[in-house]
């Protein structure tokens, strides 16, 4: 039941984030990014995205074990399709911060 | 020497005394060897013949002990006491049914639900004795073996936290034994079945919590059935939007 877990952190964060969208939208970009770099609000973050993660890779496992793929004689294993979401998941993740945060 | 106790806590139920469920305890010698039925079965005749449950082949092929034993749906006749922390443990009726009695559960819905599916080998046609047995080929029976496994003990509905939700979700076990029915290559039932078992409170209610799998005793795996009918049922889909008039099967 832990997978179930993650939305109530995955709802307290959109709750925060919300809230620091809209403090940014009214102006207050001092109190958004004091929220924001709040040790508690971090540590948070850090559990959610631990949670998100949890629940991101116990998905991929069961991608895999339910739709197995077949190759001739071969069929994947749910440890494969694991690995390569992993891969894709830090592939996307990657670009976004490129694209998107760094540029 | 002092000999080694086991306390249970049993629900108790008697709706033409009780206006609502209690627990009892019993003290029950404890071996390390007893199993929570070996502890029903004491107490019923030796210290309260009035506890009433249900049990059968106590080896755990039958499906009729199940119980909520520590909050955990289980077989009481696959858990042995040694198992649970403490000599103190908790025996509750399934959670999700209606109790009629002590730890006895009105299953009507469940066995509704185990009609409603179809659970026969469905052909359009069948073929005469005299044409030979269907044959099956060992990857064949392999798509659907496990499946058949089992038992129908409802451990996978007390479970579900879906089903605890919803009482007209089919749930783990109808759609388990759907599925074997669907994989099975001598099955031609597809379009009987599909309508069933792809309504909203089919296949499409489960969230893919797991923990049906998770406390199933004969490693059937329903949630894996459950996801495996949604692919099936989103091919179908897809494959009548783009082949109207030739779908196929």
């Amino acid at each position: 039941m832990i997978r179930e877990w993650t939305s109530f952190f995955v709802a307290v964060f959109s709750l925060i984030y919300i809230y620091e969208l809209s403090l940014f939208a009214s102006g207050a970009k001092d109190s958004a990014l004091t929220l924001m770099r709040n040790p508690g609000i971090v540590a948070f973050n850090v559990l959610a995205l631990l949670f998100t993660l949890y629940h991101a890779f116990t998905w991929f496992y069961l991608i895999g074990k339910v739709q197995p793929i077949k190759i001739g004689k071969t069929t994947s294993k749910p440890w494969q399709a694991l690995l390569v979401n992993i891969a894709l998941l830090l592939i996307i993740s990657y670009a976004v911060i490129q694209i998107l945060i760094l540029r | 020497m002092s000999q080694d106790i086991a306390t249970i806590r049993v629900t108790r139920y008697r709706p033409e005394k009780d206006g609502k469920p209690f627990f009892q305890e019993y003290k029950v010698p404890y071996r390390k060897d007893m199993v929570v039925l070996d502890a029903l079965n004491y107490i019923k005749a030796n210290l309260d013949g009035t506890l009433t449950y249900r049990w059968s082949c106590r080896m755990g092929v039958c499906g009729s002990c199940g119980a909520n034993v520590d909050g955990v749906p289980k077989l009481t006749c696959a858990s042995f006491l040694h198992e649970f922390k403490g000599r103190t443990i908790k025996v509750e009726p399934l959670s999700h049914f209606p109790v009629i009695k002590d730890l006895i559960i009105n299953m009507d819905d469940f066995m509704h639900k185990l009609v409603e599916i179809k659970p026969w080998i469905i052909r359009d046609k069948e073929s005469p004795p005299e044409d030979g047995e269907y044959r099956q080929s060992a990857e064949e029976l392999e798509r659907y073996g496990q499946f058949s496994s089992c038992i129908n003990c409802m451990l996978c509905y007390s479970a579900c936290p879906v089903y605890g939700l919803n009482e007209k979700f089919l749930g783990p076990a109808a759609t388990a034994l759907a599925y074997r029915y669907i994989e099975d290559s001598r099955d031609q039932g597809e379009a009987v079945r599909f309508p069933i078992v792809h309504e909203i409170e089919g296949v499409w209610e489960c969230t893919l919590v797991g923990e049906c799998s998770v406390v199933c005793p004969k490693g059937v795996d329903p949630m894996l059935a459950i996801q495996k009918t949604k692919i099936l049922g989103a091919t179908n889909a897809l494959k009548s939007l783009l082949m109207p008039r030739g779908s196929g099967k």
